[in-house]
């Protein structure tokens, strides 16, 4: 049997069963329903353009619907996430649903952290799931290569891109905990100032804001 | 063929259960889904699986399928079928399966998603046919063993495993959907398409039947 020095977890007797990025951070802690997964990819120009432009480690995010139960015969814990795959419009896809484990076993090309809403009862946390899932295949908003690159050195183009851009994917999530949640507790799942109207904090929130929001809490991976 | 238990399309939406089969016809079909028709004389080139029903007040449930298209498998809403100018579907059902198969045939869907689509198969139905049109020889045996790969799914077979699976073990035999006597159980599992399961009695009709 192997023995392994997990970094802030201790000795693990047999890490074989651990992802490749649990491997380097040390093992994922029991997840959620609706806990928010953040993600960096290493090899994307456009990605690096963009966490230059929002001043921040992680450009994509996705959110648990299902943790993973190997006894009722599945061990990945399922994500579903808002994706743009190339910059050509016929290609560019939405909503889907995945495994964790594509961003986890892959450190060349991703690093992952988690965040969790705290004080979330079972029953938000479906809500939260059934709301993703009702958007599933909605379309993904463009990131434009050329925007982020320009705004990656004018502080002018960056105030102005931001200004405007869509993120699907954190949208994603900001609307599916606003929506889920009843009226009354609606600002405690705001990921950016309420200085914005419900609906453009639906629409404009960034990756940024989730990793850099107090409305979660880093439970693996902070950065 | 039997009758539907619905004539209303709607009406049958509202009552659909995970796991329930959809059939589905592609009207502006490219030649590989009018292949699969011919190949399987059928009026269906596709089938998915009800993977959860959403249900709201005063509205028509949100409908996910889990399905097996190019990139894998994958989840999707219904509502994308749901065009009548590019798709027809139908729906069926396998009767007597418990709340905790159900249960079991969702882990099995879980498990599955990204599990990549198995082109070989393809490229080996069409090699059978034309070998048979040829040399009036079947190759499926060959095929079966050589050519399909069983980690990998195309959209029937991914119907048919996850059913084998998802029953209690005493049950199997009875969601098999090729029902011809006396093929090896290989053929059976993987050599499989929507035709067969849209004739198949192993499932009845509760929306659309057409074989």
């Amino acid at each position: 049997m192997h023995k392994h020095e997990v970094r802030g977890h201790g000795t693990v007797d047999d890490t074989q069963h651990l992802s490749a990025l649990e491997r380097i951070h040390g093992p994922l802690p029991q997840l959620m329903i609706g806990d928010i997964v953040m993600i960096r990819h290493k090899k994307s120009l456009v990605r690096k353009f963009l966490r230059k432009v929002t001043e921040s480690y992680w450009d994509h995010t996705a959110l648990i619907i299902f943790t993973k139960n190997p006894e009722k015969g599945y061990s990945s814990n399922i994500i579903a996430e808002a994706i743009q795959y190339q910059a050509f419009d016929a290609w560019r896809r939405g909503v889907e649903v995945h495994k964790m484990d594509r961003y986890l076993n892959d450190p060349d090309r991703y690093d992952v952290g988690v965040k969790r809403c705290m004080n979330v009862s079972n029953e938000l946390r479906d809500h939260v799931r059934a709301f993703t899932l009702m958007n599933v295949d909605a379309p993904y908003y463009r990131l434009p290569l050329a925007d982020l690159a320009l705004a990656s050195i004018s502080r002018t183009i960056r105030k102005f891109v931001l200004k405007r851009q869509r993120f699907t994917c954190s949208g994603l999530i900001q609307k599916a905990y606003w929506n889920a949640a009843p009226w009354e507790r609606r600002h405690m799942f705001a990921f950016r100032d309420l200085g914005d109207s419900p609906i453009e904090l639906q629409e404009l929130v960034s990756p940024a804001d989730i990793a850099k929001s107090d409305a979660c809490e880093w439970i693996w991976n902070r950065h | 063929m039997d009758a539907a238990r619905y004539t209303d399309r709607s009406e049958a939406i509202r009552n659909l259960r995970v796991a329930d089969i959809i059939m589905t016809r592609t009207k502006h079909a490219n030649w590989l889904l009018r292949g699969i028709r011919k190949m399987s004389h059928s009026y269906w080139n596709h089938s998915a699986l009800v993977f959860e029903v959403i249900r709201q007040k005063d509205q028509e449930p949100e409908v996910l399928i889990v399905e097996a298209l190019d990139k894998g498998i994958e989840i999707h809403r219904l509502h994308s079928y749901l065009n009548e100018k590019d798709f027809d579907i139908g729906v069926k059902r396998v009767p007597g399966i418990t709340d905790e198969e159900r249960e079991r045939i969702l882990g099995f869907f879980l498990d599955k998603i990204d599990t990549p689509y198995d082109y070989t198969r393809l490229f080996g139905y069409m090699l059978n046919r034309i070998v048979l049109k040829l040399a009036n020889v079947k190759v499926r045996d060959m095929i079966a063993q050589r050519i399909i790969n069983i980690d990998n799914f195309v959209c029937s077979s991914f119907t048919q495993r996850a059913f084998y699976l998802g029953v209690a073990p005493e049950k199997r035999d009875r969601v098999m959907f090729k029902e011809n006597a006396g093929t090896n159980f290989l053929y059976q599992m993987e050599f499989i398409t929507p035709g067969d399961i849209a004739k198949s009695k192993t499932a009845e009709w509760l929306y659309n039947p057409h074989d």
